[in-house]
């Protein structure tokens, strides 16, 4: 119960702070489902940042629990001033939630509801027969969390140069979460990292449905969530309770924001203030995080630099780094101040200057990357969905194109980012594409998938409704 | 979804039909191993609960020694670095070292071999924790 009610209350602030944030109160009520998905993981990053800072300030201890209840209270007194003294106008429309609560299941949805029953048992086999996760999980995230949670006034031993081989200098969103999650229960359970790991997996799968029926229709957003429960090796990666899981979420949430704030303009601009913060989150959560909000800035800079910004969307980009400064700031405190970067990847010098002129280097790891979509488990899926893209077509929804290509291009530049990674590795390149490879595109997955049903044609497109049609309310704009 | 054109709907068919044969055979496979029996069983509790009483014998904040008759010639995936992990896992929020340099030192030995490591020999034993793991002290000069 102790546990929930920690969840309830990381929810709570995110819910708080996202209707802060954004202001537009309406939008929130009409989107109520991608609301959820998104306080979820905002909160969760609050409350990550939250505790390390309490941490830093005093040490870890339960006193915490008041401070982030009083937390809630502060966040929740501006916005019920706000409610009560700006009563929200009623919608003229019915609200887009109303069609997935009302009427008979259709097929998709039956089918949604199947595989969603049958991923949450997947998940319950995985965590009893790996209750700690796998090594990484362990030895690298669990450890730092019971040096948080067990060290009281020593915590920051956890960070201690002797410790080397379990990477200190790691960002802490999920160590933090964890310990947190054993603040509030007084005990370093199994349970409690088991949860976090349930909440980014299926959060994962909440966001990409209900983003994709805002931007596409139900319908899509139900394929989408489809696709995405069948590939196996997702949930079987969440359950290790690695970080790649809680990153990917964050990416995602990144891009929808992104999409959104071009979606609605009315209130774009907090939008991107909260795109920033999950960009941010991102970064601590792990350290590709910090190339992934790189490319993001990069690629929405020369968009909006070709395209000299006729579309007026450079004006918003400047309130990404707004939200994105918090998170920045911690990661540079801790990356800086508390366990310095000594990656080997970063401090190997000229050495990797003469890795870049190998060639046979970039041969290995591209073989690599061919033979690595294997690994996924099952690749009969996104095989399934190249036929789907050739039978569906484009879609001719040109709403959100900036946002799209900004999208496509951040996961390009993320993903020839890892491929440098791996081709200046001072690791054993073979052992090292084998053992991460498949979880560096599990963290893309998510965003993958998003972006390629934005693109593809969605089946109420076909059959020429609108989205309106599909959903009323949902085109409201 | 009537008014879709065949191929569209031919394509959603498809798709859906993938991924429930995919996510089935999931479960299907993490059922069918699964193991009520095995809960509790796995690496990491088995060695949390070989570090239990040892643990009450340390002190609760500060660095320990670890000796092991495991051999640790590769990083993570050698039986002996993989046990000193373990240790470490379990022992948190004492640091654990992997070096007999320490005032207490924690013995790691699987099977009847107790040789200590060279370096190891101003070591004095202090407890017997049983199922391998011994408590020794260095003795300083």
């Amino acid at each position: 119960m102790t546990l929930l009610f920690s969840l309830l209350v990381a929810v709570g602030i995110g819910a708080v702070a996202l209707s802060l944030v954004h202001g537009d109160l309406a939008t929130i009520r009409y989107y109520p489902w991608l609301c959820l998905w998104l306080s979820l993981g905002f909160g969760l990053g609050i409350s990550s940042m939250s505790l390390f800072i309490w941490s830093v300030l005093l040490y870890p201890s339960a006193g915490y629990i008041l401070a982030e209840l009083c937390l809630v209270v502060a966040l929740a007194v501006p916005l019920i001033y706000r409610v009560t003294t700006k009563p929200l106008a009623a919608p003229s429309q019915t609200p887009p939630g109303a069609s997935l609560r009302s009427g008979r299941l259709s097929p998709l949805q039956i089918f949604f509801y199947v595989l969603l029953i049958s991923s949450l048992l997947s998940f319950a086999f995985l965590f009893t027969a790996g209750p700690h996760g796998v090594w990484d999980a362990w030895a690298v995230w669990n450890l730092r969390a019971r040096f948080i949670f067990l060290g009281g006034e020593h915590w920051l031993d956890g960070f201690s140069g002797a410790l080397r081989w379990s990477h200190p200098d790691y960002p802490l969103l999920l160590p933090a979460l964890v310990a947190r999650a054993w603040i509030y229960t007084g005990q370093n359970s199994v349970v409690a990292p088991a949860l976090v790991a349930t909440l980014f997996t299926f959060a994962t799968l909440g966001l990409l449905v209900s983003s994709l029926g805002i931007f596409r229709g139900k319908t899509q957003g139900l394929i989408a969530g489809i696709v995405f429960m069948g590939t196996p090796f997702f949930f079987e990666h969440g359950a290790s309770q690695q970080a790649d899981i809680p990153i990917g979420f964050y990416i995602l949430a990144t891009l929808v924001l992104v999409c959104l704030a071009e979606h609605r303009p009315s209130g774009k601009n907090s939008w991107m203030i909260l795109a920033g913060a999950m960009a941010g989150f991102s970064a601590w959560t792990k350290n590709e995080g910090l190339l992934f909000l790189t490319s993001v800035f990069a690629v929405r800079l020369a968009i909006t630099a070709v395209t000299k910004g006729r579309t007026g969307g450079a004006s918003q980009w400047l309130f990404f780094p707004l939200g994105l400064l918090p998170m920045l700031v911690t990661v540079s405190y801790l990356k800086l101040w508390l366990a310095p970067f000594e990656d080997p990847l970063l401090t190997q010098g000229w050495q990797a200057i003469a890795k870049l002129g190998n060639l046979s280097r970039y041969l290995q790891v591209w073989q690599a990357f061919q033979w690595e979509p294997g690994s996924f488990r099952n690749w009969v899926v996104p095989l399934a969905l190249a036929f789907y893209a050739l039978l569906m077509g484009k879609s001719a929804e040109s709403k959100e194109r900036q946002a799209v290509g900004t999208a496509a291009g951040a996961l390009l530049l993320v993903l020839i980012g890892y491929f440098l990674v791996y081709v200046v590795t001072p690791w054993d390149l073979d052992w090292y594409v084998k053992t991460s490879q498949a979880r560096l595109l599990m963290q893309l997955w998510p965003s993958i998938v998003f972006g390629f049903f934005l693109i593809v044609r969605a089946p109420d497109e076909a059959a020429g409704m609108t989205r309106q049609q599909s959903f009323p309310g949902f085109g409201r704009s | 979804m009537n008014r879709l054109p065949f191929l569209s709907k031919l394509a959603v068919i498809l798709v859906v039909f993938c991924a429930l044969l995919a996510n089935l055979d999931l479960l299907l496979d993490k059922s069918t191993t699964f193991d009520p029996n095995l809960w509790g069983r796995d690496r990491i509790t088995m060695s949390e609960s070989r570090y239990e009483r040892i643990k009450k014998a340390l002190p609760r904040h500060g660095t320990v020694g670890y000796i092991s008759n495991l051999k640790a010639e590769d990083i993570r995936f050698d039986p002996g670095f993989g046990e000193y992990y373990l240790a470490q896992y379990a022992l948190a929020p004492l640091v654990v070292i992997y070096s007999s340099d320490q005032p207490l030192v924690i013995g790691n030995f699987r099977g009847s071999a107790r040789v200590l490591p060279a370096g190891a020999a101003q070591l004095v034993l202090v407890k017997d924790f049983g199922k391998g793991v011994i408590l020794f002290r260095r003795e300083m000069k």
